[in-house]
């Protein structure tokens, strides 16, 4: 049973893509994950949805500087205006949020039911961009959030200093992930997944996290201290 | 008519013992009332306001409590967002923990966007696995159950609903925080009235002081009959002037009885002075029984007086003489006025009786005054005959009525022996009449039998000429034959 087949069963028919991806992550979030999946090697297709969920999540419990993406969503990647705050999730119709995915894509059709359509939650349209292995020059930085997946090991200092100063949420799920400069980074504990969050570099990006996000936290990284 | 027939019927005193009585009736003394009245109003006073307070502290603290719950669920549902987006029952509970703080909360609940339960904060064990009460779609619903608050409020992400908040909170420490305003009020109301009791112990006598000094004045004249006393100026304001008013009052009466007196003097005076022969008489106890007459249906009374001597005797006797002056004393060849009071029983005779009914009638019929020539008998038996003139009086009067008298017995002696010549001398002149009317009739005859001759004569003359006789001219018997 693939994310998307059980959205629309958790759902229970309302229709619209963002409450089905919630819903979903509510409901698998609640019933738990496989044990022993912390580096995410072996995860089961049930667990790989939660995580997308989660993915999701993360982008409706953020605020990114203003302008930002100013003009961006009429042109999809365009270059990042200049700086100022602003929500990244426009009201604007016709905006758009960015997921990319850096290394092995695990979730596999886990988007498939949400990717390229509005959603009335992030009130614009969600595109996931899946940069496949990282490799230098790749333009990470159009994204509003980017996951970094554990095969990417070897390369999270070069990702994430491409990253480094600019509003991109970066979510991991690597051990080590905060402290080599990573904002959220994803584990299990006690067979539920849950997030540990370097505040300090969140708070360079000029990302606004929500209090409740630190709050549920399992390890929060203050001042570059963990 | 006495001041207890006067008494309207609502005032007459009745055998319960009702508040009003007891305050307003005749069985408190002044003091007493006005003790009781000011009890009773402060007593109400603080019974309404208390109640009032009471009331209001009740709608209030409810109104209370539902503000409390309805800023509380915002409050919670905000800070459960995350805990319900990502699945952390835990974190949504420890939140909800944090209602402990209000005692009246009893349940306080998280339900997920199914209605399904997510976290709650249940020391009673009440929570219901479904949402028990369906918030709007936007807004909080609330509603009171077995005296049980409960409010729904839902718990938005941007525009979606992610899940409910459900509180419960009971009346019980409404009701107990009443329990403890409702002591605290008695007792003040406790003070408040033994407050009262004392300062209206100690002020109604600005009022009843005054009120009784005039009472014990009133008491004092009407013991003495001496309207020359008058009451002390002991307070100022109204009581200054119902004093004034009482003290005015007392000089108009002395004012008017001294009048009165001097009127009462003049009167006596007159009536026991005057020539012509006045009577006082009670005709209360007759008039009354003319009213009974009336009541029994007797319609035609002159029938019914006429038919029942016995009747206009017994009624007649009724009238009690009150006073007779010395002209009557000595009309009725009396010693002494006692001779003439008391009853009037000695005075008739039958010649009286028509008299009498004439005088029962116009008692009966509620006439102001009757005149008639009356036959009495003196108290030696002399029949006089007098000029009676009544005035009665109104139903509603003293039923004391003023009779005089006029002693008419020689005039109307002298009235029957005119009577008498001038009946005689009318028989005389019908006597005369009709010897006259004889004459007359005499004289008619003999005319009519001369004309009678003279019709014969001419009979005869015409038959003697017819047969050639003249008669002579101046005796027609007499006839001359003329040789033919």
């Amino acid at each position: 049973m693939g994310f998307s087949s059980v959205v629309k069963k958790s759902a229970r028919g309302l229709g619209r893509v963002g409450v089905l991806l919630t819903l979903a992550c509510v409901a698998f979030a609640s019933a738990g994950i496989t044990p022993g999946t912390a580096d995410g090697a072996g995860l089961r297709v049930r667990d790989v949805e939660i995580k997308a969920a989660y993915l999701y999540n993360f982008l409706l419990f953020a605020e990114w500087p203003e302008g930002a993406r100013a003009g961006e969503s009429a042109r999809g990647f365009g270059p990042y205006a200049a700086s100022g705050v602003h929500r990244v999730v426009s009201e604007q119709a016709g905006s758009q949020t960015v997921i990319g995915i850096v290394g092995e894509d695990p979730f596999g059709d886990s988007f498939a039911e949400v990717e390229g359509k509005y959603d009335e939650a992030l009130g614009s349209k969600l595109v996931i961009v899946r940069f496949g292995s990282y490799r230098e020059g790749m333009t990470l930085t159009r994204c509003h959030l980017l996951f970094v997946t554990a095969s990417e090991r070897r390369n999270l200092p070069s990702i994430l200093r491409a990253v480094e100063g600019r509003p991109v949420l970066t979510v991991g799920e690597a051990a080590g992930f905060l402290e080599k400069g990573g904002m959220i980074n994803l584990l299990v504990k006690r067979q539920k997944l849950r997030w540990e969050i370097n505040y300090a570099a969140a708070n360079e990006a000029r990302i606004q996290l929500n209090s409740q996000l630190l709050r549920n936290a399992v390890r929060v990284i203050e001042n570059g201290e963990g | 008519m006495n001041g207890e027939e006067r008494r309207p019927a609502g005032n007459e005193p009745d055998q319960g013992f009702s508040l009003r009585d007891r305050i307003l009736g005749d069985k408190l003394t002044i003091r007493r009332k006005l003790m009781a009245i000011m009890l009773v109003t402060s007593t109400l006073t603080v019974f309404i306001a208390s109640s009032a307070f009471i009331a209001f502290s009740w709608f209030a603290r409810r109104q209370a409590l539902e503000r409390d719950l309805a800023s509380l669920a915002p409050a919670i549902g905000n800070t459960c967002e995350v805990a319900l987006q990502f699945g952390i029952p835990d974190d949504a509970e420890r939140i909800l923990a944090t209602v402990e703080a209000r005692p009246a909360i009893v349940l306080a609940c998280i339900y997920d966007a199914d209605g399904q339960l997510f976290a709650a904060h249940d020391p009673e064990s009440r929570a219901a696995i479904a949402l028990p009460l369906e918030a709007g779609p936007d807004v909080d619903v609330h509603d009171h159950v077995n005296g049980v608050l409960r409010l729904t409020h839902p718990v938005h992400l941007k525009t979606r609903r992610i899940g409910t908040v459900y509180l419960e909170a009971d009346m019980r420490e409404i009701r107990a925080a009443l329990g403890r305003d409702s002591l605290i009020l008695g007792g003040v109301a406790l003070l408040a009235l033994v407050g009262s009791y004392l300062l209206s112990s100690r002020f109604q006598g600005l009022i009843s002081g005054p009120i009784l000094g005039l009472a014990a004045t009133a008491q004092t004249i009407s013991e003495v009959e001496d309207h020359s006393i008058r009451a002390e100026m002991t307070a100022g304001g109204e009581m200054a002037t119902l004093v004034q008013a009482f003290n005015g009052m007392l000089d108009a009466i002395e004012v008017r009885d001294s009048a009165l007196v001097a009127g009462e003097k003049r009167y006596q005076t007159l009536f026991d002075t005057a020539e012509v022969s006045l009577w006082e008489q009670d005709i209360s106890e007759v008039r009354q029984t003319m009213q009974e007459l009336s009541a029994q249906g007797v319609s035609d009374l002159r029938r019914y007086l006429e038919e029942h001597p016995e009747f206009v005797a017994r009624a007649a006797g009724q009238v009690r003489v009150v006073d007779v002056n010395s002209a009557t004393v000595q009309l009725f060849d009396g010693a002494s006025k006692d001779d003439l009071l008391g009853s009037l029983d000695s005075l008739f005779i039958p010649e009286s009786l028509p008299v009498i009914r004439e005088k029962l009638i116009a008692i009966a019929v509620g006439r102001r005054s009757f005149a008639a020539e009356a036959v009495h008998q003196t108290l030696t038996g002399r029949r006089i005959v007098a000029l009676l003139s009544m005035a009665l009086p109104r139903e509603d009067e003293t039923q004391h009525a003023i009779v005089s008298m006029m002693d008419i017995t020689e005039r109307k002696a002298t009235e029957e022996e005119l009577d008498r010549h001038r009946n005689h001398l009318t028989e005389l002149v019908e006597k005369r009449t009709v010897e006259l009317r004889k004459m007359v009739n005499l004289m008619a005859g003999r005319e009519v039998r001369m004309a009678e001759l003279k019709e014969v004569t001419k009979k005869l003359r015409a038959q003697l000429e017819e047969a050639g006789m003249t008669p002579v001219a101046d005796d027609p018997l007499r006839v001359s034959i003329e040789p033919s």
